[in-house]
């Protein structure tokens, strides 16, 4: 594992007895929790085993009589209420052999009650010397790290033309308000590998970010400034648990298309 | 009698008033040949089930206006209820006494099971335009019970023939939904997308008591929207600039122009708030059907 080395540390001094039995790691998206967790795992020769998709009470009592070590992982990120009391109980009863690490961007996500049973832990950003350790492909550096911060967007943007994403992103920005509305409503699947990986869409965003902001510095303009204001609102939607992105877009761009034409007339 | 004469009976239009007890495992059967005697002898039904329960002497009385049904599990266990009336009939799912049998022999109409071939042949008749692979779908998405079978099929059969297949087509090959609720869903979302105020008003009666999946109303309402979009607001449209099949194409032209432009890209974003407003916490999801009602009605 390039970088974190606070936590690197910590799990190097700790013992089975000494490592906290429910821990919360909280980072961007492909920052390594998942890593760090099997990390954990393979130094206390410990089962990695991922509830997430089976967070009820009869998962809990399987566990309950289990005679292993194990790390029990939970992906936090789309938690439900309802799958959050579940994991309450799991925490309010830990056994011998459990251990628990839940997952998630940050503390908010998640009810009181199950971040102040945990040990946190949160990955620190990363330095852009760290990043570049994780770049082995041909691409404009500068305008990667800038929308990938983590070694997993970088992971997932080595497969794709970075430059697409700018070209779409000023595209929108730049046409939208002399499109066809009908047309507009199809952009959502002109984002590159959105259909294979939602997480796609979250880095488009940032791509959208970077390109509306930049629009601002090179033209200080109402409508500049209403499409920065929009992206910044629809990337705060975009954090909710579970929500559907196609829907999301298509809104924020039917919503823009009507305001953008209003400011053009 | 046997059953087949009964049905040839009935067919030709024949009163028949003489005292059956209809044997069937399942009351679908049963219930329709009831009615088409009731039809033709101009008599309302009478159920009078609990009469027989609880031993009701004056249950059988004569009266001309209607015709007296029983429904029961063992007809032997109220065997001493009964009395050769006319204009009555008994419906049970077992004889157990065979004495039973033999006393009533001329009465006893047998109703076989309803083997699947006879519930295709049913839906087959009832959907002669629709790829009978699509009806053969639906018949197992509604596990071969007639009732659910009858359900949905009377909600297609709201459709114009062209649609129909489209729909089931649609349905079998995007497998989002196992439930066949869908067809209350799309009946519903149909009659929003042409604001047909009292269709829409008749339906959320009758879904009331259903548990639809609300968070499917609005995917499927999704889908249909951008489709008028599509051709209503798109340049040029045709099929293949819309992605659509000729005939879906030609049948979603009938639903356009229902709402001008304005309404159109407010009832879009209407509809693609709701997802974000429900996992936020906003709207809980037995609010989704009035929204949609009053938002999209009333646009």
């Amino acid at each position: 594992m390039i970088g974190q080395d606070a936590l690197k540390e910590y799990l190097n001094k700790s013992n089975l007895d000494t490592f906290p039995r429910t821990l919360m790691l909280l980072g961007e998206d492909g920052c390594g929790k998942h890593l760090f967790c099997s990390m954990i795992a393979e130094k206390f020769n410990m089962s990695l085993i991922n509830i997430t998709d089976n967070l009820k009470m009869e998962t809990l009592d399987s566990i309950m009589t289990s005679a292993n070590v194990n790390l029990y992982v939970i992906d936090g990120y789309d938690i439900t209420i309802k799958e959050q009391n579940v994991i309450l109980k799991f925490l309010e009863e830990p056994l011998k052999n459990v251990y628990i690490a839940i997952l998630g961007y940050n503390k908010n996500q998640f009810l009181d009650t199950i971040a102040n049973r945990c040990q946190v832990m949160t990955f620190k950003p990363y330095t852009n010397e760290e990043l570049k350790g994780f770049i082995d492909f041909e691409c404009d550096i500068d305008k990667l790290l800038r929308i990938a911060r983590t070694p997993g967007r970088i992971k997932i943007l080595k497969d794709y033309n970075m430059s697409e994403y700018y070209s779409l992103a000023d595209k929108i920005i730049s046409k939208l308000s002399i499109s066809n509305y009908a047309n507009a409503l199809t952009l959502y699947e002109k984002i590159p590998g959105v259909k294979d990986d939602k997480k796609i869409f979250q880095i488009f965003l940032n791509v959208l970010t970077y390109v509306a902001r930049d629009k601002i510095l090179a033209e200080d303009s109402n409508v500049n400034y209403l499409w920065y204001e929009s992206i910044v609102d629809l990337c705060k939607k975009a954090q909710v648990a579970n929500v559907d992105y196609k829907y999301l877009f298509d809104n924020f761009l039917s919503n823009m298309w009507r305001k953008v034409k209003v400011n053009d007339n | 009698m046997t059953i087949r004469e009964l049905k040839h009976n009935l067919e030709n239009n024949i009163v028949v008033n003489q005292f059956m007890i209809f044997r069937a495992d399942e009351l679908f059967t049963p219930q329709q040949y009831v009615i088409k005697i009731a039809e033709l002898s101009n008599k309302l039904i009478n159920d009078c089930t609990l009469d027989m329960l609880v031993n009701d002497s004056d249950m059988f009385g004569e009266n001309e206006l209607t015709l007296d049904v029983c429904y029961l599990d063992d007809l032997d266990e109220f065997i001493d209820n009964m009395q050769d009336k006319t204009y009555k009939i008994i419906v049970t799912k077992k004889i157990s006494d065979p004495s039973t049998k033999i006393k009533y022999s001329d009465n006893i109409i047998e109703f076989n099971k309803l083997e699947e071939w006879m519930l295709k042949d049913y839906a087959y008749s009832l959907l002669p335009t629709v790829d009978r692979k699509n009806i053969d779908w639906m018949l197992e998405a509604a596990g071969y019970n007639i009732y659910r079978i009858q359900s949905e099929l009377d909600k297609l059969l709201i459709f114009e023939d062209v649609l129909r297949d489209d729909l089931l087509s649609d349905l079998r090959a995007n497998g989002m939904f196992s439930d066949i609720s869908t067809f209350t869903i799309f009946s519903f979302t149909d009659a929003l997308i042409i604001k047909d105020k009292q269709k829409v008003l008749a339906i959320l009666k009758e879904i009331e008591n259903i548990d639809i999946e609300a968070v499917g109303l609005v995917t499927v309402l999704y889908k249909n929207l951008k489709n008028i979009i599509s051709i209503q607001l798109g340049k040029n449209p045709t099929p293949e600039s819309t992605g659509l099949k000729p005939n879906q194409f030609a049948a979603i032209k009938y639903r356009i122009n229902k709402y001008n432009t304005a309404q159109l890209m407010k009832v879009f974003e209407v509809v693609t708030t709701i997802d974000y407003r429900l996992k936020n916490g906003e709207m809980p999801a037995d609010l989704i059907i009035e929204y949609l009602y009053l938002n999209l009605l009333l646009a």
